[in-house]
């Protein structure tokens, strides 16, 4: 066992985490990056390339920014943190850079007009493109952090759990996989940056192996509150087979273009207009017409765009998916699908995957974790920015500007402050619970539990919900849970990959029925949430956020709150 | 397709056991990837098999193996009957398939792998060209088949960075904001053993002869014309 300690112990190596960490580290905090994966990867390293940047006139103060995300996000958005959010949007694309990273600018070397997308729900152009994708954010994150004198890295380690006493946090127990060592660390503040859950829906999910919702489970056995957790986003386009790639992403409302056309398996036209239209939108219209029995063999719906080809304002797209940014979807439906739909000469078979957690941990608009001492959270893991539909493109600036605030803070209150002081029995009856899962015997196979609860999540709390579904995949959560003690686990001290399956088994056991116990209690459809048993958005009872706690004796509780709408509100026939 | 037989390098960290095949029976479609082949061997045969994964994309670069001894995004190449998948060459080995990429980048931090600025920038976001080699040098995944494919690289020996490491110096020296001069960092590193050579490849096509090694090169004056 080997113990540390520091001023900030950020958990999380992707693009929140790392912003944070720098952050802190500017301002004199020592910190302790501990990422699960590498750092600078997790879904960071994998975005499509895109990033709002807001209006080029910075006296409008992102207005209308601000608006397009609640209307797209349905009202559910918590709107101090969107107003944030908007008006400090330019600081993402300047971090980003500072760090080492590089955002598209026109012949001239200046971020113009011209360069500036438009992705669906955005009602004006205002998104930069990352020219070298995901892996050019990894590479300048990691540049950011080997700058960095006063951050020290854990890398592949995961957190077992939070060090709590008192109602305050005072560092985490952990394990790193390279090396099978128990690292115990001490901070005076915690921030959490573990990214979402998309994993927890493997395979059908484009999202990176890591996201299996650790932060949001931490959290909550911290004391934390989880938001709309039922707000899952699926992105419309993505593959329905072959089997290896199920789940991949090959496009974005907007690539339809202004002459795609998706239709159902019979031809015919499911939704107007889709370049404009919210992911949410346009997932749940795929979803409700194969629920009808008009999807594909494979299940999907039937995306094409041919005709862009020789549309003046298609062509731009059928270039971009040819040999610019979009090439890599094209290489993908090359291998998955054939020539002819790599050329768009006939459609692909589309049907949505889970992409992004709209829904997480309750923060302030200082990252601050509401209900918990010492605990800050930013990135994927928090709620309230994307409210039931996150826009394209807003993620990536989310996770800059919010991470700078959360690093900000935690720097500022670290000032004068003692190292914390940790009960010698607290860390222990952790570090002893941890030991006791290393080389357990058992009848039944961490993976194959894992296994069976992602196909639970799809199945029962996947795109399609309603009551009775829901009940039952809390049902098959339980009966997972009471097989954990009864695990096999191998006791081989490095790689243990057993070890690390049933660590994320048990956030991923929490997660799951987090967002099971709160699509339960939302009993209407809005955002990404469908409930075929309450189809209807229902304004007049549910502008309501759905809060999940746990307290030390009842298990999850699920609370309704009224979303506080201080700024905008839906007009009400 | 039905079933076939894959074998799989095996390495164990404790040395207990010599490196050997195993060799397993797994039932594939006619499309399967050698990482759903990977990753059905570890949910129903043997989950002490180590590789790594990511995006199931080809956009991480984590899941790279040496198939039938050539590097490979596990996620994308097809298994065949027969397939030998063994992990990159010259790096140090973990478990099976993983190798530990920390030693890399310890030997990067000597050289700065950060953008160095003279001054910074009068306003941000600031005015600034970048040259193509620049988008597309930072597009690297980071994978490290092109450190397999050298046939001088091996990770014990420090005056030689390979071509990962003249990569990750030539992002610098097409970065117009960087100031420190990168091209006699990559003599430092040894760029001068790559004269006479152009055996290393890039999976994700960068083309690492054009615009990384010939262009250093030439800049210390040892172009193809001497």
């Amino acid at each position: 066992m080997i113990e540390k300690s520091c001023d900030l112990l950020c958990i999380g190596g992707g693009g929140a985490g790392v912003t944070a960490a720098i952050v802190a580290g500017e301002k004199g905090a020592d910190v302790i990056l501990v990422s699960k994966d590498h750092i600078g990867y997790g879904n960071t390293r994998i975005i499509g390339g895109i990033m709002t940047y807001g209006s080029l006139d910075a006296f409008r103060e992102g207005e209308d920014l601000f608006q397009d995300m609640i209307v797209g996000g349905e009202y559910l958005n918590n709107q101090k943190l969107c107003r944030i959010l908007a008006r400090d949007a330019h600081d993402a694309a300047i971090l980003l850079e500072r760090f080492g990273g590089m955002v598209n600018r026109n012949r001239q070397g200046k971020i113009s007009a011209e360069v500036l997308m438009q992705p669906g729900g955005h009602t004006a152009p205002r998104v930069l493109v990352l020219p070298s994708t995901g892996p050019g954010v990894g590479q300048g994150l990691s540049q950011g952090v080997s700058r960095s004198e006063n951050i020290r890295t854990l890398e592949k380690t995961i957190v077992f759990d939070l060090l709590k006493e008192d109602g305050k946090v005072l560092g985490a127990v952990c394990w790193q996989l390279t090396s099978g060592e128990i690292i115990v660390i001490k901070a005076k503040k915690t921030l959490i940056a573990t990214g979402g859950g998309g994993w927890i829906y493997y395979p059908h999910t484009d999202t990176s192996r890591a996201t299996t919702g650790d932060g949001f489970a931490l959290a909550l056995n911290a004391g934390a509150e989880l938001v709309d957790m039922e707000q899952i986003q699926y992105i419309p386009f993505s593959l329905t087979h072959p089997s290896g790639m199920l789940g991949i992403v090959v496009g974005e409302p907007f690539t339809a273009g202004p002459a795609g056309i998706l239709t159902n398996v019979h031809g015919k036209e499911i939704l107007s207009g889709v370049a404009l239209k919210t992911r949410a939108q346009v997932a749940n219209a795929i979803i409700l017409e194969v629920e009808k029995g008009n999807g594909t063999k494979h299940g999907g719906c039937l995306l094409d765009l041919k005709a862009n080809k020789d549309h003046p304002q298609g062509k731009f797209l059928y270039q971009s998916y040819s040999e610019g940014l979009f090439k890599p979807f094209t290489d993908i439906i090359r291998k998955a699908y054939g020539p002819k739909e790599a050329d768009w000469e006939a459609p692909w078979d589309v049907y949505p995957s889970a992409h992004y957690f709209m829904g997480g941990i309750v923060i302030n608009e200082w990252g601050e974790v509401r209900g918990v001492e010492n605990l800050l959270a930013c990135g994927e893991v928090t709620g309230g920015v994307h409210g039931g539909n996150r826009l394209g493109s807003v993620s990536m600036t989310e996770l800059f500007v919010f991470g700078k605030r959360a690093g900000e803070r935690a720097a500022l209150e670290i000032t004068g402050q003692d190292a914390p002081e940790v009960n010698r029995s607290l860390i222990d009856f952790q570090v002893e619970r941890l030991k006791s899962m290393i080389g357990k015997k058992g009848k039944c196979r961490v993976i194959q539990l894992k296994r069976e609860l992602q196909k639970a999540m799809w199945e029962k709390v996947g795109p399609v919900r309603e009551e009775k579904k829901l009940k039952e995949g809390l049902r098959i959560f339980s009966a997972i849970e009471e097989k954990l003690p009864d695990m096999t686990i191998s006791g081989m001290n490095k790689y243990n990959t057993e070890l690390f399956d049933a660590l994320e088994l048990r956030f991923m056991l929490s997660v799951a029925k987090s967002v099971a116990l709160s699509a339960l209690a939302r009993k209407e459809s809005r955002g990404s949430h469908i409930r075929l048993d309450y189809p209807e958005k229902d304004d007049r009872s549910w502008l309501k956020n759905v809060i999940i706690k746990k307290d030390p004796v009842t298990e999850i509780s699920v609370h309704l709150r009224p979303v506080e709408l201080t700024r905008l509100r839906p007009e009400m026939g | 397709m039905g079933k076939i037989k894959v074998k799989v390098l095996r390495h164990d960290p404790e040395g207990k056991v010599k490196d050997k095949f195993d060799e397993f029976e797994v039932s594939v479609e006619e499309k399967s990837t050698v990482l759903e082949a990977l990753m059905k061997i570890y949910d129903t045969r043997d989950s002490s098999l180590a590789f790594e994964h990511g995006c199931r994309a080809q956009n991480c670069g984590l899941c790279v193996v040496n198939l039938n001894g050539h590097p490979r995004y596990a996620c994308m190449a097809r298994i065949t009957a027969d397939a030998e998948i063994t992990p990159l060459k010259h790096l140090p080995l973990i478990r099976d398939l993983v190798f530990d990429r920390r030693p890399f980048f310890s030997y990067l931090a000597k050289f700065r792998p950060y953008v160095v600025r003279e001054k910074d920038p009068d306003e941000e976001p600031e005015t600034l060209l970048q040259p193509p080699e620049h988008s597309k040098l930072m597009s690297c995944r980071e994978c490290f088949a092109c450190l397999s494919s050298c046939p001088t690289y091996d990770c014990q020996n420090d005056s030689f960075g390979g071509p990962l490491g003249f990569v990750k110096l030539a992002q610098l020296h097409y970065d117009r904001r960087d100031c420190l001069d990168r091209v006699s960092q990559a003599r430092e590193m040894g760029i001068l053993n790559c004269m006479d050579c152009s055996a290393c490849t890039c999976i994700s096509g960068i083309p690492l002869n054009k615009i990384v090694i010939r262009p250093f090169l030439a800049l210390l004056g040892e172009g193809s014309d001497d």
